[in-house]
């Protein structure tokens, strides 16, 4: 069977606590997702957090980005490359 | 001047004009019920018998009135219990707030006493939710929970307070507590607007389909104007019922249940307007055999829904109000879709929704009776399976927010206790619960709800000692093998009794109009227990998996 799987890498602002780590994880696994590799570090004086995930999906990155605005008061941007 | 959490939690809800709460008290938020004692002059407490009770009562608030349901609750089992609500409010994007008590900040992470990751539980069934971890974020983050859960697409937002947030004390002046929501900025969609007047002017069988973010918008009374300037037959989901199926263009719901002229209506179109609709997998079937010959152009408010289960042509993402009223101010396509009309007029008189007519007492028959004999402002709740699929097929809604059901998330009992939160809300409307004999059983306990606060619901039980819509699927895929589907019953009128609410039971098609026109007429709350035939079957229905028009209709 073909694999039609495509890595994408997002990277985001959210809120700097383990909380937003957690729901961010769990959107992605929960949706089907897989994390290939992953980076959460803090941005020094903001509140805020860097992750930065590369993902595997067959389907639209556009997809997942919107799933991740929804966490509304946890991701601030997302941008795909 | 000082103020405690609790008595911060009790203001910042009646800044939100809250006026009633369904909340089950415990130890971890007694200093709230304690503050809400002494206000309960303006903020009304309804104590269900079980948390699940409390949040579909809330759930049914919401859904009949528009307004944010609020439900308080203990940690631990307290939270826990609001779990089955929570999604199912999630699921059809009710606007919902969920307090919830937490073990004290101190003890958090010990495995205190009724301790519990509600957080973690409710992060993938809430559009938001948080744990207040200090007093001066108390009052703001109630604010941003109630406008969070209402604006947008509305969900349910969860808010977990320690015990030791709700005693500790501040000069409540040094609070930063914003007064205005952000007002959503309007978008121009011109071109796209232009785009789909195009396509109309150039389809030949467009059609309209129609979905709980209609009533969700409040936007019925656009949406059947849009109908009738642009003469385009419409469709809608489960949760789109409400517009106006008198109209020579309402060609009813659609999906595995749908009626056979709505789903050929989808297959056969060429043009599909859609409007709040998630495209579940009951009402799409086969995904790849949808629509096979229409361009859809999907309107939606959240942008995640736009191409989540199905490919569209075009997309607006937008408020459907703002998006209607500006089609309406377009001028109107020159085409003229007759033709399209007629032959849809032809499919449906060839197959109406139709039952065999026999000695047994019919569920359908008792729902047009139903639909007879109340008047129209009524409220139905439903329960899920059979008896749901009845009422979405037989009783006809003429309003919006007439039919509340759990359609995402499929809650077997929440029509007893969505009822009670429906009538509280809308107290000058009769709330008419029509539920099964499974899905009453598993939240029966609210009956004493029911009657601790007089609430003048009225309650039909179609009861045909089955998990029926189950027990049908065992009959069409499972060669009769009827696995652990048999109910062996109680008598339910009186259960009603011993609870001191009026009961009857009705077992003959003969007496099924007195009855119900008893129901109907009853001052107080009544329970009917009907015996209907036991193996009726939902019909039309579209195996899982197979295409919208490949239907089943006789057995």
């Amino acid at each position: 069977m073909e694999n039609s799987e495509k890595k994408h890498s997002l990277s985001l602002f959210a809120k700097r606590d383990s909380r937003s780590l957690m729901k961010i994880c769990g959107l992605l696994a929960r949706r089907g997702y897989d994390i290939e590799s992953l980076n959460f570090s803090h941005i020094r004086e903001t509140g805020l957090a860097k992750p930065i995930i590369v993902i595997n999906s067959d389907r639209e990155a556009e997809l997942v980005k919107s799933q991740l605005y929804k966490l509304i008061d946890t991701v601030h941007a997302v941008w795909l490359n | 001047m000082n103020k405690t959490g609790a008595q911060l939690l009790v203001e910042a809800l009646l800044a939100e004009n809250v006026s009633m709460i369904f909340a089950y008290p415990g130890g971890a938020v007694i200093s709230i019920f304690d503050e809400l004692y002494k206000m309960s002059n303006k903020i009304r407490l309804i104590k269900p018998r079980h948390e699940q009770g409390g949040t579909h009562a809330a759930d049914g608030f919401a859904r009949a009135t528009g307004k944010v349901g609020v439900v308080l609750v203990t940690s631990g089992p307290g939270a826990t219990n609001t779990v089955t609500g929570i999604a199912t409010a999630y699921l059809d994007s009710v606007p919902m707030i969920v307090i919830t008590g937490q073990v004290s900040t101190a003890m958090l992470g010990s495995d205190a006493f009724q301790e519990v990751d509600i957080i973690g539980m409710t992060a993938p069934i809430t559009k938001a939710n948080f744990m207040i971890e200090d007093i001066t974020e108390l009052m703001p983050l109630v604010r941003k929970a109630f406008h969070i859960a209402r604006s947008n697409r509305p969900g349910p937002v969860l808010i977990d307070i320690p015990a030791d947030i709700q005693t500790a004390s501040i000069d409540s002046n040094l609070i930063d507590y914003p007064i205005d929501d952000p007002v959503p900025k309007r978008i121009n969609h011109s071109p796209v607007l232009n785009t789909v007047i195009d396509e109309i002017n150039k389809s030949r069988r467009p059609l309209i389909l129609a979905g709980g973010g209609v009533n969700i918008a409040n936007a019925n009374e656009l949406l059947n104007k849009f109908i009738n300037c642009y003469r385009i037959p419409v469709v809608h989901t489960l949760q789109g019922h409400g517009l106006n199926p008198d109209n020579e263009l309402y060609f009813g719901g659609i999906g595995m249940h749908g009626t056979c002229y709505g789903n050929y209506a989808v297959q056969k179109s060429d043009l599909i307007l859609v409007f709040g609709v998630r495209f579940s997998d009951r009402i799409t079937g086969n995904k790849m055999k949808f629509a096979p010959r229409a361009k859809i152009i999907q309107v939606d408010i959240d942008r995640a829904e736009i191409e989540k289960n199905i490919k569209v042509y075009a997309a607006i993402n937008d408020d459907i109000s703002n998006v209607i009223a500006d089609l309406l101010n377009l001028p109107l396509p020159t085409a003229d879709f007759q033709d399209w009309i007629n032959e849809l007029n032809r499919v449906r008189d060839g197959n109406q929704l139709s039952f065999s007519q026999c000695n047994q007492l019919k569920p359908q028959y008792l729902i047009q009776l139903a639909n007879e004999i109340f008047d129209e402002r009524t409220i139905v709740v439903s329960d899920v399976g059979q008896n749901q699929m009845w009422v979405a097929q037989h009783y006809r809604f003429r309003r919006p927010r007439t039919l509340l059901t759990s359609g995402g998330l499929g809650t077997m009992g929440y029509a007893l206790p969505a009822g009670i939160g429906a009538k509280l809300g809308s107290p000058d409307k009769e709330v008419l619960v029509i539920t099964g004999d499974g899905g009453f059983q598993m939240n029966i306990q609210e009956l004493v709800t029911v009657k601790e606060y007089n609430i003048n619901l009225k309650i039909l039980i179609l009861d045909n000692h089955y998990l029926g819509m189950v027990r049908q699927w065992q009959q069409l895929f499972f060669e009769k093998r009827y696995s652990a589907t048999y109910m062996e019953n109680p008598d339910f009128s009186s259960i009603a009794q011993a609870i001191g609410i009026a009961g009857m039971t009705l077992d003959s098609t003969d007496s099924a109009r007195s009855m119900i026109t008893q129901l109907k007429e009853s001052r107080e709350a009544m329970v009917l227990h009907a015996k209907i035939e036991p193996e009726e079957n939902v019909l039309p229905m579209v195996a899982p998996g197979a295409a919208i028009d490949n239907q089943v209709k006789i057995l």
